[in-house]
């Protein structure tokens, strides 16, 4: 439930208290209580309320400069009830007690004209134990003031590595999650999200862009993404075209992240179900070359999807989803596991199992390394507008955006104007490398928090426009 | 019948290769969006079919 930049308005730079922090969780508490209630009321027979606080901070800056800062304060409740089998999910913005209760009567009122879904199976048996939380404590005033000083730095650095201008965005978010559900589940978490992001120019046409993702402010390295799309943005000057044709091509993490989360999004049961998923049918099978192993691990405090239990109350653990290129598992909620016959492995998701955070195993090659040995091929740095043209198949085509350069004999040659276009599928059968240099990705192209490696994958399509 | 042909163009090939619009103009509501943060508008969007001469499907 912890979503990066959910903004429900402007506050000012407010410090609160401790005592009042304690009041407002027990008034979280009481309103998913109330809530199901009402449900329970009006004849419900599960009911699961989430309530999601959160604090964000955000520095924008764009051109050289800061250009906005904003602190908000936002409270989403999430409500999902059944009713003999009637299954509805609705988020409810105002969080006052009133509201919160109409909310409610209206919710049943609108089960009951709906049709009923045979699928459903039910919602997750409490009570669990959870892991023991390890929570930084923030004074988000200062974690604020933090993140202007912190994008001045950046802008300055940026500028003595040679970049000409500098856009991007800097962000906090603390956030308390507390659930209830009529499966006698009681939970609370809290957690902390920070998040970088530069796109650094050259000139006009000569880009590069980085981020960066944590936990912890500490474990922010911002100088780093700063050098990486400087590095990038001067490396790409003057590129010229590129014949289409297959190449191999090593994906740097930014760009493989895309494609691991577009491929962990299809081990949704939801996806698989819907016909939105080339792994339909797959289950035990190779899906990918023995290089490549990908598993879904919300217990991973490192990365920003963390997070103590799912949209239901289960406790999160680790899903290997694939391993050595065999599909090991789909992602499920209670009610799907049960259709299925297997346990839930903690995705709710209540409607679509979702993966958290997603983790492509490294390799031991350096990149660099790997680079100068390549006797032909293409580096690319990062892919926007992802879309597939049929996502059962895997027929998909992405633009590679900022740096993207041809390899020849090692060296590398700036390229422009190029889309790759192929089927995922089967690139994923043709991941050749994983390199060392593994990192925890997300951001507009990458929903779900992914660390991946730099990825080598055989063979790739790549097209240019034909007019 | 065919099956997923692919048109890759430029802008400006697409819309100077456009040699003839049809009279069966329709209209569609969408969402544009950015994001950092999240932010989607309404948008209508629409127009009639078109015909586009001399281009080259992958």
């Amino acid at each position: 439930m912890r979503k990066r930049g959910a903004y429900a308005g402007n506050s000012c730079l407010v410090r609160r208290p401790v005592n009042q922090n304690q009041e407002s969780e027990a008034r979280m508490s009481e309103l998913s209580k109330a809530i199901i209630r009402e449900c329970m009321k009006g004849k419900a027979d599960d009911v699961v309320v989430g309530v999601e606080t959160s604090e964000n901070s955000q520095v924008k800056f764009s051109n050289n400069k800061i250009i906005t800062t904003e602190n908000s304060k936002s409270t989403n409740v999430m409500v999902f009830v059944s009713m003999k089998k009637r299954v509805v999910l609705t988020t409810i913005k105002d969080a006052t007690m009133s509201a919160a209760v109409k909310s409610a009567k209206d919710l049943i009122k609108f089960a009951k004209t709906l049709p009923k879904n045979n699928d459903y199976r039910g919602i997750a048996d409490g009570p669990f134990k959870y892991r023991k939380l390890n929570t930084e404590k923030l004074d988000f005033d200062s974690v604020s003031l933090k993140g202007i000083q912190s994008v001045k730095d950046a802008i300055k650095l940026a500028s003595q590595k040679g970049a000409h201008r500098v856009a991007g965005i800097w962000e906090a978010s603390k956030t308390r999650t507390e659930l209830h559900s009529t499966g006698d589940v009681s939970a609370q978490d809290e957690g902390a999200t920070f998040y970088f992001s530069m796109r650094a120019f050259t000139n006009e046409k000569s880009s590069g862009h980085s981020v960066c993702s944590a936990t912890g402010l500490k474990e922010l390295k911002i100088d780093s993404s700063v050098k990486e799309a400087t590095d990038i943005a001067k490396q790409s000057r003057g590129a010229g075209t590129l014949e289409p044709g297959n190449y191999d091509v090593l994906f740097y993490p930014l760009a493989a992240a895309n494609l691991a989360d577009n491929a962990g999004h299809g081990t949704s049961i939801f996806a698989v179900e819907s016909g939105m998923s080339f792994f339909a049918g797959k289950l035990g099978t190779k899906v990918a070359s023995e290089n490549f192993s990908m598993h879904d691990d919300a217990t991973d405090e490192s990365g920003i999807g963390s997070r103590r239990f799912d949209l239901e109350g289960v406790p999160t653990q680790n899903t290997p989803l694939i391993v050595n290129g065999i599909l090991k598992n789909f992602l499920h909620n209670t009610s799907t596991a049960k259709k299925y016959r297997t346990k839930t492995n903690a995705h709710a998701g209540l409607v679509s199992p979702e993966p958290m955070n997603l983790i492509v195993d490294g390799g031991n090659v350096n990149k660099d390394s790997l680079i100068s040995s390549m006797k032909r091929g293409l580096v690319v740095t990062n892919l926007w507008y992802t879309r597939f043209q049929n996502s059962a198949t895997g027929d998909f085509s992405t633009v590679p955006r900022d740096g993207a350069f041809e390899v020849i004999n090692g060296k590398l040659r700036p390229v422009k104007d190029i889309r790759v276009s192929d089927n995922l599928a089967l690139m994923l059968m043709r991941v050749k490398q994983a390199c060392n240099d593994s990192r925890w990705i997300i951001g507009w192209e990458v929903e779900t928090p992914t660390k991946t490696p730099s990825l080598l994958i055989k063979d790739v399509r790549v097209t240019r426009s034909t007019g | 019948p065919v099956r997923e042909p692919v048109l890759e163009l430029t802008t400006p090939k697409l819309y100077s290769s456009v040699d003839a619009a049809a009279n069966n103009t329709e209209f569609h509501a969408g969402t544009c969006g950015k994001g950092e943060p999240m932010q989607g508008i309404p948008v209508w969007f629409g127009g009639p079919s078109i015909r586009i001469r001399k281009v080259r499907l992958g």
